[in-house]
């Protein structure tokens, strides 16, 4: 498998999708993935197995301050940066890279990372979707330790972080700062032995079917039908959105009306920098971990949190949540609590 | 000699067919048309519109010297020039695009370079050569780059004598435009007087690409704008209207005069919807309300919302030329179904009234366009989510009403930190920026006034910074003459 061409913009949409509101938008970083892929050849999607066994593989991800970054879109080289100080630091070589978070924007960036590194990327990622902040990852979960951290900016300037569980976002987040908001780093480096019980496997795959599933469909709620049906998620219903988010981020209900066969229906959707919760006359249909995604039905795109207006007519899904989220320690980290909801998780089921 | 009326004369063209009307300058419109047009180019439309107004206005006292100022709106820009992407047959500007030049002041910003993203065949008609050379700011105003004023010297001899204009953007040029002035400067003493150099700070919007990807339009648009705003003023004198200025609608609804255009011309896209939204406000006294524009078998095209009497601007970019640029227009609602669906009748029409809106108030909806009785009349009854449905009186000619009574308008924004000492200082000086921006604009400089003042955070930021966005509006001045009438 690789990405590139049409592929890339089926693989942004599906990251889009797995976003579930958040992560910001794949469809912006898609110019840059596509520009990476045009200076290097495709880029390579590679299993474990596929790896030598004491290889590393090196997570890598933007960070820092959306209107930041789009002023200062930086090089990419700086993951090729990242990659010669970790090889420095473990001498051992680097064999693949890998997506931290799936969901929205940083999908599709890892693949003009990778690109620019000169590595394939691993068929996986760190969170399955999106989700805010450094340690919400399988790889913490696993007990993997994130030191070192390596930070880059756009003009090499590199800042290693040996700081510990606990201390390595609040360090690795000043660094950023002193790099003006914006920057790549990466962390969670772990061997290709490693990865097999610490990562969320088959992401990059997931997230390129579903893009393929909303291209071949023949109207978006069609589309949403042939991904819940193949990833055994929820239709939740098709409405428009009758009172929105007043700012992005706060956690203020968005309600959906039915329309069609789902008139009458009221759903209010819980959301701060993603879909929370989606519930129905008191009942809960979905709640984070799992993924709520909304379709705009004109355009086939997936709202952000931020992007919901009035009017706007839409369709709602929920698909399962990888299966680490769903244990005790994952619900601690991710689950409806550590988004200040008190609801309890209820698992999706298939509809 | 000072003529005893003050009147307007607006020409709004959308496709195959234009509008034109005479409108006093307290907003008293005199007459109005609409009608089919072969070429729709504003030098065969003129004798049309000259003969046929004068003919309604002439019995209210008007003649062709009380028309102090002539407004002319365009749809589509791309269409207008020609640019790939736009329906066939609709092309009206003959001439080359560009060639330019294109500066990048960042040179750690190569994860796109200059036009990366363009569609590769205009690419190659539009640029010869493009540069990313150090410089730009960082968000406190820094350098981000020290400006290489050697590379800016050596880009310009190997473009010198071989472009139309150049285009320049810099990092951060909102916070700090001091090295795209600086460049301006450098390419200018190589280059001479002749090519004009656009800076992407004059355009709104952030971020860099869709700012960047603005400027190098306008400075591929350039010699087309000269060539038409010649011919604009030419026709003008043969109609006996040498005495009148000539201003262009732009994307929000407001005028500018030819001179100030011929450096912005892609702010003319997107103009007809913005004035024929303000002109139906205007026409029905609505000035919260929504606009349905038709076409001219009586079918609505698209929606759109009007409050304080102007259109809604859309939040995001806008696509010119498969191009993403910073642009703002019109949240234009289109009544075409969604994909996948068909048909297009009034289950569609109450559908786009409601995405159209911004919150579920019902408001009047008003039609207008060529077709906009004849949708009216055909309606069975209410339309869901309006508080009625009419068509202003010379709904057809909205637009050009539009455009005839549109004010001037200037915006200045600035970013800059919550914490600086000098931030009350700051807010005065970007007010006087858009009230200067809007008399460089042809607002009358006796009565410009500063509309709108928005300031917000800049979200995620470690530093607070804000964002201070200003706007000023004016009536258009009067009492101009050309240049070539001095002495």
């Amino acid at each position: 498998m690789h990405l590139a061409g049409g592929r890339l913009r089926d693989f942004a949409r599906g990251c889009d999708a797995l976003g579930g509101g958040g992560g910001g938008q794949a469809r912006y970083a898609l110019p840059l993935a596509a520009h990476a892929v045009e200076l290097t050849g495709p880029v390579q999607v590679v299993q474990p197995a596929e790896l030598p066994p004491d290889g590393l593989v090196m997570p890598c991800t933007f960070l820092g301050a959306p209107a930041i970054g789009a002023e200062r879109i930086g090089t990419c080289r700086e993951a090729a940066t990242i990659r010669v100080h970790i090889e420095r630091h473990f001498g051992k070589p680097v064999v693949a890279m890998l997506c931290n978070e799936i969901g929205g924007f940083h999908g599709a960036a890892s693949v003009a990372l990778a690109a620019h590194a000169g590595l394939p990327m691993l068929d996986a990622d760190g969170m399955g979707r999106a989700f805010p902040g450094m340690s919400r990852v399988a790889m913490h979960l696993a007990g993997v330790t994130p030191d070192p951290v390596v930070l880059a900016d756009e003009h090499d300037r590199v800042v290693a972080v040996h700081a510990g569980d606990g201390w390595a976002e609040r360090m690795a987040r000043s660094v950023v700062v002193g790099f003006g908001d914006r920057g790549v780093s990466s962390e969670y480096v772990m061997t290709v032995d490693q990865v097999a019980d610490a990562v969320i496997t088959g992401s990059v795959g997931k997230a390129l079917r579903i893009g393929e599933l909303i291209g071949e469909a023949a109207s978006v709620p069609d589309a949403a039908r042939a991904i819940v049906a193949e990833f055994d998620g929820l239709l939740i219903a098709e409405g428009r959105v009758t009172a929105a988010l007043p700012e992005p981020g706060r956690h203020t209900p968005a309600t959906i009306e039915g329309t069609g066969a789902d008139s009458g229906r009221t759903l209010r959707l819980e959301a701060g920098h993603e879909y929370l919760a989606v519930i129905e006359d008191g009942e809960v249909l979905a709640t984070v971990p799992d993924i709520i995604t909304v379709f705009d039905t004109y355009t086939g795109e997936a709202l952000g949190a931020g992007e919901l207006r009035y009017g706007q007519r839409v369709v709602a899904v929920a698909l399962p949540c990888p299966d680490v989220w769903r244990t005790p320690a994952g619900l601690d980290l991710v689950g409806p609590a550590a988004f200040g909801l008190d609801l309890p998780y209820r698992p999706v089921a298939a509809s | 000699m000072t003529p005893d009326r003050s009147c307007r004369l607006g020409i709004s063209m959308h496709r195959d067919r234009f509008a034109a009307a005479v409108v006093e300058s307290d907003g008293t419109v005199l007459a109005s048309i609409e009608r089919p047009t072969p070429t729709a180019t504003v030098t065969t439309v003129l004798p049309v519109v000259v003969d046929e107004l004068m003919a309604q206005a002439g019995p209210r006292g008007v003649d062709l010297e009380h028309i102090q100022q002539v407004m002319v709106g365009v749809s589509e820009i791309d269409g207008l020039a020609g640019l790939p992407g736009a329906e066939a047959g609709w092309r009206r500007w003959p001439g080359q695009l560009g060639p330019v030049a294109v500066v990048r002041l960042g040179a750690a910003t190569t994860s796109l370079p200059p036009l990366a993203g363009w569609p590769a065949s205009f690419r190659a008609t539009v640029s010869i050569a493009e540069a990313c050379v150090a410089g730009g700011a960082r968000l406190d105003g820094t350098d981000f780059e020290p400006l290489d004023t050697a590379g800016l010297v050596a880009f310009a001899r190997k473009i010198a004598g071989k472009v139309n204009a150049v285009a320049v953007s810099s990092v951060f040029a909102a916070v700090a435009p001091g090295h795209e002035l600086a460049a301006a400067g450098l390419l200018r003493a190589e280059l001479g007087d002749s090519v004009p150099i656009l800076l992407s700070h004059e355009m709104s919007g952030s971020g860099l690409l869709e700012r960047e990807n603005a400027t190098v339009l306008q400075a591929a648009l350039i010699r087309r704008a000269w060539g038409a705003a010649h011919r604009l003023r030419r026709a003008l004198v043969d109609v006996g209207l040498s005495h009148a200025e000539p201003f262009l609608a732009r994307n929000d609804g407001s005028i500018m005069t030819v001179d100030y255009a011929l450096t912005r011309p892609l702010l003319m896209h997107g103009a007809a919807a913005a004035v024929g939204a303000r002109g139906a406000a205007l026409l029905a006294g609505e000035p919260e309300a929504l606009v349905a524009f038709t076409d001219v078998d009586g079918e609505p095209t698209a929606v759109c919302s009007v409050t304080a009497g102007s259109a809604q601007l859309a939040a995001g970019s806008t696509v010119i030329a498969g191009v993403q640029t910073g642009l703002r227009t019109v949240a234009l609602v289109p009544t075409t179904p969604p994909i996948g669906g068909t048909g297009c009748g009034l289950p569609q029409l109450a559908e786009a009234v409601d995405r159209a809106k911004s919150s579920p108030r019902d408001l009047p909806l008003l039609v207008i366009g060529p077709g906009a009785e004849k949708l009216v009349d055909t309606l069975p009854g209410p339309l869901p989510g309006t508080t009625l449905v009419c068509c202003p009186p010379r709904a057809d000619a909205a637009a050009a009403v539009g455009v005839a009574v549109a004010p001037v308008s200037g915006e200045a924004v600035r970013m800059f930190s919550a914490n600086s000492p000098h931030g009350d200082d700051i807010r005065h000086r970007v007010k006087e920026q858009a009230r200067a921006a809007a008399v460089h604009a042809g607002a009358d400089p006796a009565t410009v006034a500063v509309t709108d003042v928005e300031e917000s955070t800049v979200p995620y930021v470690s530093e607070p910074t804000m964002v201070l966005r200003v706007r000023a509006e004016g009536p258009p001045r009067v009492g101009w003459r050309r240049t070539y009438e001095r002495s």
